[in-house]
């Protein structure tokens, strides 16, 4: 409770003297005369400048948090973009996703099995190690066995535009085979495109596992997808030699690029041995693969300068295009302003022409009307005359009478 | 409103148990809650007469504290708050004074009507009748003078000092400037406190002499225009700091 004295009365409020000298605003009510002592209470106060502080304050701190929410945001954004995806079926399948430099950004477990695979230290690792990595936890959880021993890789590259596309299957293959216990596994590779990617995602399946259902189908149209998404990727090719038979044709190639050095070799020996004894009778092979990669790069590379030349050459065709369109327009142009004089000149002739038309049947009215009155005052004349001779007569007849 | 109901929170707990002791015969218990509920009471009186309470003219206050004094009398433990319970009592007793003074005034009114016969009714009243107007009368005298100074409450009331002892500070800097005849003449020509010679003379500093000029100069003002009430008013609280020291 406080006792003040009024000493000014504003529109809005009062200025009160306290008992203790101090000079306060209060809120207005009903009866106020100036030189009043009235009671009043903390309610009664009116404080300021406190308000407007705590106000701007909160208001500060407020575009603070949007600050800071926004840019955490954008830069979660930009730090990381999905250069490629591979998936891996043993059958638990897995999804990597991975950057410009092969590290494992993501991993997703494609069945429910999947989790047991994946170790949170995948999440940095190269590709290759992670891949490897997994199979072992497979075989430790015994999903690899002697019977079913392969392993399904693919790939998806995102984006097409980095120069240096990279060919993980290389190098998976040489960890593999490096690796003593991961001899017995045989890896198929499919290499996979987008279209591929995207309608495995439609039918919740791994990409390798999509691609391998479409090869199947192209000589087996009775085959559907719910088969195969379940079954364990070895029982699927057991099932099916067609894809061992893809796989063959793989070994083929390989073994045809070994046969040119290597005359004596037969496709069966390949077909029946594992590609780490290939490698290990041929080390040729391995410079073969380097030979293979440095191939696919170069090929890459041509097409991709292919590519680069034929955008150049359609820009430049455009231009030229474009170049002729100009020029033609330009002759238009020319062509429509001479047209244009042309006209102009024939108008302004026709109007000289109608013109003089004009002055020339003036000319002729006025001949004529000039002749007219020349006429018009010979009769005159003639009539006076005749008149004036009649009148002389008819004088010469007086006088004569 | 929000620290009164953290007070009310907190005594809660209390208040049943001090009501029982003044129920059994606690004078000063008594005495000591109407004192600490007297913010409430005026609270509960303005919320009906929408007006302050005038210390001169305190009837609404009085009928408000024997109010809350007979809700504390009547109080039954079973009818819940008690702050309710007082509110409304305090409510009641001031619309029924309010009424009654209505009725005098209009029965007054249609006898003689002229405000000039309340005005001289009031005075009759009330003893310091005239001590109000004087008061009024020094006030804007005050607020001339104040005016030469290019000083207004307005401004008093941003920049007086906010703690009461830099505010007494300043009252005995102003007596003393009125003291030394020297330095009030300077003060009068110039219109502007001679900051030197004060420094000097009275041994202030200048940061205090800064802070607090306009009231510095309010008060000088206040004490040597002969404005009596004024400055009865502010000394005080010289006399209050006094006793509670």
């Amino acid at each position: 409770m406080y006792k003040g004295l009024i000493m000014e009365i504003k529109n809005d409020c009062l200025i009160v003297l306290t008992e203790d000298a101090n000079y306060i605003k209060l809120k207005k009510k009903g009866n106020i005369h100036i030189g009043k002592k009235i009671l009043f209470i903390e309610e009664d106060i009116i404080r300021e400048r406190k308000k407007s502080l705590k106000s701007l304050v909160a208001i500060a701190a407020a575009i603070i948090l949007m600050i800071t929410t926004i840019i955490s945001q954008f830069s979660s954004i930009e730090s990381f973009k999905t250069y490629a995806i591979v998936s891996l079926d043993i059958n638990p399948s897995l999804e990597f996703q991975i950057d410009k430099k092969e590290i494992v950004r993501k991993v997703r477990p494609l069945s429910k099995d999947g989790k047991e695979l994946i170790n949170n230290n995948m999440i940095g690792m190269k590709i290759e190690e992670a891949i490897i990595l997994s199979i072992k936890m497979a075989l430790d959880k015994k999903y690899i066995n002697n019977i079913y021993n392969l392993v399904l890789v693919s790939e998806v590259i995102i984006e097409d535009e980095l120069e240096n596309p990279t060919v993980i299957e290389d190098k998976i293959l040489e960890k593999v085979e490096k690796d003593k216990d991961l001899q017995d596994i045989k890896l198929l590779y499919l290499n996979s495109n987008k279209e591929d990617l995207e309608k495995a995602r439609e039918n919740q399946v791994s990409v390798g596992k999509y691609r391998a259902y479409e090869i199947l189908s192209d000589k087996n149209p009775n085959i559907k997808i719910e088969d195969i998404s379940d079954k364990k990727i070895g029982e699927i090719v057991e099932e099916n030699k067609e894809l061992a038979g893809n796989k063959k044709e793989r070994v083929k190639k390989k073994k045809e690029v070994l046969s040119d050095k290597n005359p004596n070799m037969k496709i069966d020996d390949t077909s029946d041995k594992k590609t780490g004894e290939i490698v290990k009778e041929n080390k040729e092979l391995a410079e073969n693969k380097k030979e293979r990669i440095k191939k696919k790069k170069e090929k890459r590379k041509k097409e991709r300068l292919k590519k680069k030349k034929n955008k150049k050459d359609e820009v430049k065709r455009e231009r030229n295009r474009k170049e002729e369109i100009r020029k033609s327009n330009k002759r238009k142009h020319k062509l429509n302003k001479r047209d244009n004089e042309c006209k102009r000149n024939n108008r302004n002739q026709e109007k000289i022409k109608k013109r003089n038309k004009k002055r020339n049947k003036d000319k002729r009215e006025n001949l004529k009307n000039n002749k007219s009155k020349k006429e018009n005052m010979k009769e005159k004349k003639d009539n006076e005359e005749r008149k004036e001779k009649v009148r002389e007569k008819k004088d010469n007849k007086d006088s004569r009478e | 409103m929000g620290p009164f109901l953290e007070l009310f929170k907190r005594k809660k707990v209390n208040i049943e148990d001090r009501l029982k002791k003044i129920k059994n015969g606690d004078r000063e218990e008594r005495e000591n809650l109407i004192e600490e509920y007297t913010p409430f009471i005026i609270k509960s009186i303005t919320r009906v007469t929408n007006k302050y309470i005038e210390i001169e003219n305190n009837d609404e206050f009085s009928i408000g504290l024997e109010a809350f004094n007979e809700a504390i009398n009547k109080y039954e433990f079973q009818k819940g708050s008690f702050i309710k319970y007082a509110e409304m009592v305090i409510r009641s007793r001031i619309i029924d004074f309010q009424r009654k003074t209505r009725s005098l005034s209009n029965l007054v009114s249609l006898d003689r009507d002229s405000p000039m016969e309340d005005r001289i009714k009031e005075g009759l009243k009330i003893n310091d009748f005239t001590d109000k107007y004087d008061m009024k009368e020094e006030i804007l005298r005050l607020k001339s003078l104040l005016k030469g100074f290019n000083i207004t409450f307005q401004e008093l009331v941003e920049d007086s000092p906010k703690h009461i002892d830099t505010r007494l500070n300043s009252i005995n800097i102003a007596k003393s400037i009125v003291e030394n005849d020297d330095i009030k003449e300077e003060f009068y020509k110039k219109k502007v406190l001679p900051a030197k010679k004060i420094i000097d003379r009275i041994g202030v500093t200048k940061k205090v002499l800064k802070g607090n000029r306009k009231f510095i100069i309010a008060t000088v003002l206040i004490l040597d225009n002969d404005l009596d009430l004024l400055i009865g008013y502010i000394s005080m609280i010289e006399g209050r700091e006094k006793n509670s020291v």
